[in-house]
């Protein structure tokens, strides 16, 4: 007898936000165990009979709905989302979100004297003040949107403040010669101490990693930023994009689908220290320790990566190779003491980061001596701009 | 020492199991009770004594006494180490005379509590490994899981000499027979971030030598800072961490969203990942607190705990519009059987239920008829973590 032909199910999320490529889970509906995986859009082969589909959102909401697949034809599902409020991508604000659906319906101006910026850039040669540009889209009493757009080269790090607290500083994942040049910085200071998130509206793909990262939907980032080799060789490079997919399979363990790229994000883009430090992890999970570490030291003498698990990783790796013995590391044995050297760095920022959120995120008057300038922001400090006036 | 468990394969030699070691640390022998400097001067960081990191354990390890199941590699040994505060004595009936097998979290005893736990844990890569700690605690990163104080703690100058060092414990837990599926649980009270700045002057926590060969399959970090020392729940909840973790190992909280080939229900390394910090939070803003979880480490996908049953899934019914509601009536049969689980039932303005996992069918009869409302037979799939059914009874 001739088994029936299978079907093909094709999903459908209708959301607000951009596309991107939503991972499902295709269950059986009757055993109600696992079928396939795989991404809305694309025709998934599955035999005729009912099916559970699962989607995980980035916003952390999960949507289900039931599909009948005939054999031999294609079935079409649309799952539905409630509106919930999103959580900002780069975190702040918890799962639940803090984000700009949250925002006050009726909004006054924010008063002067209530929020304050600057900017450094950080560098091979540390941290230097910029003046990106910067649209201030929707103040309200306590909270100010602000479009921040990369200019020059280097990580752009926002500083936000409010009197009385110590300031926070914010890795922003623009730069301006790839891709991602632009990104929404959301103030705000409704919660007990002053918050600063960072979200992605032009670039919704890693805006989406970012979201799954945040809520702790690892499958559902690898998923979406798997695919991180194509985003370095598309024409406009996304290395934000390409370093969050990386961290993103390094910690699912699927070691196998980085097969060496973050190698060429580490050495096309030598401004950013993520890539090193993924490369340098890959290396290690790998047990080519020489090579680890190379890249490790390279990754910790570039800077503070942008991402809060990059930094968690890099600190961890040069802990551990700081007091292991040269022997282990072959030609490159005379790096051991550099890496205490250059943990002694981390250590001075490490323990005053938020690592609850995806991008980079500490607190500290001085960014580059968070330990040394655990004080309160006092207005009229040199460089601090009041968001009423920006 | 003696394992406070022995028991299954470990009893018996040969086959995978599970070796767990679980620390819980409250009692501190240099710490005052509100904080103010130790009388000799020696550094304490303003820490106190807390009230319960040692309850907490003991549940963790109550659990895995109690419920934890891994058919691949069935609970083996539990070593407990516990050091009680006065207050645990006095409020949690168990711990006014901790088990005998469970000795003070000292260092000399942690140290052979880990040398112990790392023989057996490499005596068959299919072996799972479990640490749960819980005290005072220097957060380093999630990829380190930190450093938890131990009852000796600032015995000496070389303060950290009384600590545990869980980043440098995982790092040598390696090798081809190690235990390939490791998860740690770090619970800890927050020390102020000047310490952590310092801590690598401040003496060498318990650790095991690093060979810096192969890596474990799995290597998941699951660390909580808390920022109080003060108990949050009644005597005997333990930290906000493990009152989460429990909940998500215990309920559909933690469990995945469909069933194994073999039709059972797990708790898996990722589900955990994102459930605990989720719930940790929720739980942490019941109490008016700020608490977050976070995960590090490998983080392959494996399961970490077998239902004993079907979860329970919280399920909610509604119709749609909700102005049906008085002349609506429902009867909910379960799939394929048609075992009838409830009958007559009335929506005010929804009819909430805990149902086993499944598939169920929802009939909505309109009575008396009244239109344009019409009677709907629909499908309900009851997943984890929880259900919602809209019904609609109107075109």
């Amino acid at each position: 007898v001739t088994p029936p032909p299978p079907g093909r199910l094709k999903v459908h999320i209708e959301t607000a936000g951009p596309y991107v490529p939503q991972p499902v889970n295709v269950i059986n509906g009757d055993s109600l165990q696992l079928v396939t995986a795989g991404t809305c859009g694309e025709e998934i082969e599955v035999p005729a009979g009912t099916y559970v589909v699962s989607a995980t959102l980035p916003s952390g909401e999960r949507s289900v709905g039931i599909a009948e697949v005939t054999a031999g034809k294609l079935s079409e599902l649309s799952l539905e989302v409630e509106q919930a409020a999103a959580p900002t991508a780069m975190g702040g604000g918890g799962i639940e979100g803090l984000g700009p659906a949250d925002a006050p319906a009726a909004a006054t101006s924010v008063s002067p004297g209530t929020f304050f910026l600057r900017f450094h850039v950080q560098t091979y040669d540390g941290f230097q003040p910029a003046d990106p540009e910067v649209a201030v889209t929707s103040p309200s009493g306590d909270r100010a949107e602000l479009t921040v757009s990369a200019s020059g080269n280097g990580i752009l790090f926002a500083q936000a403040a409010r009197p009385g607290e110590v300031p926070l500083n914010v890795a922003l994942p623009i730069y301006g010669p790839t891709i991602s040049q632009a990104c929404l910085l959301t103030v705000e200071g409704t919660g007990t101490v002053l918050d600063a998130n960072v979200s992605l509206p032009d670039n919704p793909r890693l805006d989406a990693v970012a979201r799954f990262l945040q809520g702790g939907h690892l499958q559902e980032a690898a998923s979406v930023g798997g695919d991180a080799e194509h985003l370095l060789e598309a024409k406009m490079a996304d290395p934000f994009g390409a370093a969050l997919g990386g961290y993103a399979l390094l910690r699912a363990g699927q070691l196998d689908r980085l097969h060496h790229w973050p190698r060429n994000l580490a050495d096309r883009f030598s401004w950013l220290p993520d890539g090193a430090v993924i490369a340098g992890e890959e290396a290690a999970l790998e047990g080519d320790h020489a090579l680890a570490i190379l890249y490790v030291c390279e990754a910790a003498g570039r800077g503070l990566p942008v991402f809060g698990g990059g930094l968690s990783l890099l600190a961890s790796r040069l802990r551990e190779y700081s007091v292991a013995p040269k022997s282990a590391f072959g030609e490159h044995g005379e790096l051991v003491t550099e890496a205490g050297r250059l943990l002694k760095g981390i250590l001075a920022v490490m323990p005053f980061v938020d690592f609850d959120r995806v991008s980079l995120a500490y607190r500290g008057a001085t960014i580059d001596d968070p330990a040394g300038s655990q004080t309160p922001f006092v207005a009229g400090t040199e460089g601090w701009r009041d968001v009423t006036e920006l | 020492m003696t394992p406070w468990i022995k028991r299954g394969p470990a009893a018996g030699g040969g086959a995978p199991c599970t070796h767990a070691l679980v620390i819980g640390c409250s009692k501190y022998q240099f710490l005052t009770e509100d904080g103010s400097p130790a009388p000799d001067g020696r550094e304490t960081f303003g820490l106190s004594q807390v009230k319960t990191p040692a309850t907490s354990a003991f549940r963790f390890a109550r659990w895995l006494d109690s419920s934890y199941r891994n058919p691949s590699a069935p609970l083996g040994t539990v070593r407990l180490l516990l050091s009680p505060s006065d207050f645990e004595r006095d409020n949690v009936p168990e711990l006014e005379q901790p088990p005998p097998e469970a000795l003070p979290a000292t260092r000399a005893n942690v140290q052979k509590a880990v040398d112990e736990w790392f023989q057996e844990c490499k005596t068959n890569a299919d072996n799972v490994a479990i640490l749960y700690a819980s005290g005072h605690g220097v957060e380093l990163s999630p990829d380190d899981g930190g450093i938890v104080l131990l009852e000796d703690f600032a015995e000496h100058l070389a303060v950290l000499d009384g600590s545990l060092d869980v980043g440098a414990v995982r790092k040598g837990m390696s090798g081809a027979t190690m235990a390939q599926r490791q998860f740690y649980f770090v619970d800890a009270c927050r020390v102020r971030p000047e310490a952590a700045v310092r801590f690598q002057s401040l003496g060498s926590g318990v650790s095991l030598p690093n060979p810096l060969s192969g890596r474990p399959r799995v290597s998941a970090i699951y660390f909580a800072a808390t920022p109080s020392t003060t108990a949050l729940g009644a005597p005997g909840d333990g930290t906000l961490f493990v009152q989460a973790l429990l909940e998500c190992l215990d309920t559909s909280l933690g469990v995945d969203d469909h069933a194994l080939e073999d039709g059972t229900w797990v708790v898996t390394t990722l589900t955990l990942v994102s459930a605990l910090p989720k719930r940790v939070k929720e739980l942490a803003a019941q109490f008016g607190a700020e608490q977050s979880a976070t995960t590090g480490g490998q983080l392959e996908d494996v399961p970490f705990h077998v239902l004993p049953d079907r979860p329970q899934i919280p399920v909610t019914l509604q119709i749609a519009p909700d102005t049906a509601t008085a002349c609506a009536v429902a009867e909910l049969v379960e799939l394929p059987a048609r075992l009838q689980v409830f009958a007559g039932a009335t929506f005010a303005p929804t009819i909430s239920r805990e149902l086993p996992a499944g598939k169920y069918l929802l009939s909505v009869k309109i009575h008396p008829p009244t239109p344009p409302f019409t009677d709907v037979v629909d499908v309900v799939l009851a997943l984890p973590p929880r259900c919602t059914s809209v019904v609609k009874v109107a075109p």
